[in-house]
């Protein structure tokens, strides 16, 4: 790993959190390093401004009030009433997790909409990194085929979750590779960047945090709604969502709408069938 | 953060519902956990009441801690749960002007604190209220509270790494933010 830039691990090494060992290993670098001593500096910067957030006393009145709010709690439920609403917090659970699968797969309103505005900073930092991709000037921070070992990486150096699927249903066998990631920043947030192909044909797909990218996608309650730009000039399509708290875009040249590049996360047939069969719409 | 044995004593009292026992152990935390609420919500009423909460929340389900861990940390555990509620509460009730909710008057420091000294702080809180809440938690826990990763991410119920990651965002969006202050430093 090491030779590789370090920027990931300076918060640790300004915060003494790096074993000795490696704490010489990432400083050495940062030594020799133009980039990461650049990051060293800024992050060295913030620590010592975060130095500054001071604490606050706590309002005398407070013991008072909780006093009030004890005095005016009820009793606790009885046993029998406590094993009743064990029983009903179990069956509400499981109704709700059995109406969420079902209302996630097949019932949740899926909307293509074509774009009809300038590309956002974040669209366009993803058609950069796969524009990049395809001219082979960009270098993966971690290189895998697992996606399980992909989504831990993520996870650890991103912070977040990317529910790349796991297996991969029979009609998949051979055509989708995962091929690696990256950390970069689109959008003013710091995203991860996930290369695949599928039959071979590149597919990048950008995310990152809905509240940290600026201009973001809306990520709609009750429905879906992505959308499709066609890059004429490359030939590229860009589908763009915000769901979970996580903004999206996919960018490749795949057939169609480019659509299929959202099997590597969806692999039940119906929710297929739905994004297949999603129609286009014009934007409002 | 407090004494363990000490805590252990008081939790068991907590357990038989002994007021006075809270007592006791909302005089140890209020501080810590009013500056943390306050630092997080900027707003003074939601800092009150997520004291209160995070106290009868104590009381009520102190069945719940088992001991194994500091009290302290469940205790960081339940305030930045409380945080990250009101957060999701206050989000769905963004008043429509777009105004903010009215921000925490800065307390005034003591004569002898500089001028320089209160505008950097000022700014260095400002800065860090307008942090996601994913990036502002870590950053309160380990600034405000001393935290190591480890306990932070107890507190948080996630990875070291994780902490780790979220706080190198911070801090790069911190230095970006406060890149005017740069050289100000007092």
């Amino acid at each position: 790993m090491f030779g590789k830039h370090v920027t990931r691990k300076i918060a640790a090494l300004c915060d003494g959190e790096l074993a000795p060992e490696r704490a010489h290993e990432v400083a050495a670098h940062v030594e020799r390093c133009e980039r990461c001593r650049k990051e060293y500096d800024q992050i060295r910067f913030a620590v010592e401004l975060a130095g500054h957030i001071s604490p606050v006393k706590a309002p005398p009145s407070l013991w008072s009030e909780i006093e009030s709010r004890l005095d005016a709690a009820k009793l606790p439920p009885s046993s029998v009433w406590r094993r009743a609403l064990a029983y009903a917090a179990v069956l509400g659970f499981a109704s709700a997790t059995s109406f969420g699968l079902w209302y996630y797969e097949l019932r949740e309103r899926l909307e293509l909409v074509t774009a009809n505005r300038a590309p956002s900073a974040f669209e366009a930092a993803a058609r950069e990194a796969h524009l990049r991709r395809l001219a082979d000037e960009l270098e993966f921070d971690f290189v895998t085929s697992s996606p399980g070992t992909l989504r831990a990486w993520i996870r650890e150096n991103a912070g977040f979750d990317v529910s790349v699927a796991l297996q991969r249903p029979p009609e998949d066998s051979g055509r989708f590779r995962v091929l690696g990631a990256k950390i970069v920043e689109a959008g003013g947030a710091l995203a991860a960047l996930v290369g695949y192909e599928i039959d071979s044909q590149p597919v990048t797909l950008v995310t990152a945090p809905l509240e940290e990218v600026q201009d973001a996608p809306t990520d709609f309650a009750f429905k879906k709604r992505v959308s499709y730009r066609l890059d004429s000039e490359r030939a590229m399509k860009l589908l763009t969502w915000g769901a979970n708290g996580q903004a999206y875009v996919l960018v490749s040249d795949l057939p169609g709408r480019g659509t299929e590049a959202c099997s590597i996360c969806h692999t039940s047939s119906e929710r297929r069938r739905l994004i297949r069969e999603a129609p286009l719409k014009a934007a409002r | 953060m407090g004494d363990r044995a000490v805590d252990v004593c008081l939790v068991e009292a907590c357990r038989r519902g002994d007021r006075e026992a809270l007592r006791v152990l909302f005089e140890a935390y209020k501080d810590r956990v009013y500056s943390l609420a306050i630092r997080f919500t900027g707003d003074e009423a939601a800092a009150k009441d997520i004291t209160q909460d995070v106290f009868l929340k104590l009381f009520s389900h102190i069945g719940q801690f088992r001991g194994e861990a500091e009290l302290s940390t469940w205790l960081y555990r339940l305030v930045s749960n409380a945080c990250m509620d009101e957060h999701r509460r206050r989000r769905r009730l963004v008043p429509l002007t777009g105004e903010r909710v009215e921000r925490h008057r800065e307390e005034r420091g003591p004569q002898e604190i500089g001028f320089a000294r209160r505008e950097v702080r000022g700014a260095v809180q400002s800065a860090v209220s307008e942090l996601s809440p994913k990036l502002r938690l870590p950053i309160l826990l380990r600034y405000l509270e001393d935290l190591s990763y480890e306990e932070i991410a107890t507190a948080l119920g996630c990875t070291k790494g994780t902490v780790a990651s979220r706080l190198n965002r911070g801090h790069r969006a911190l230095a970006r933010k406060l890149a005017s202050l740069r050289g100000a430093l007092p």
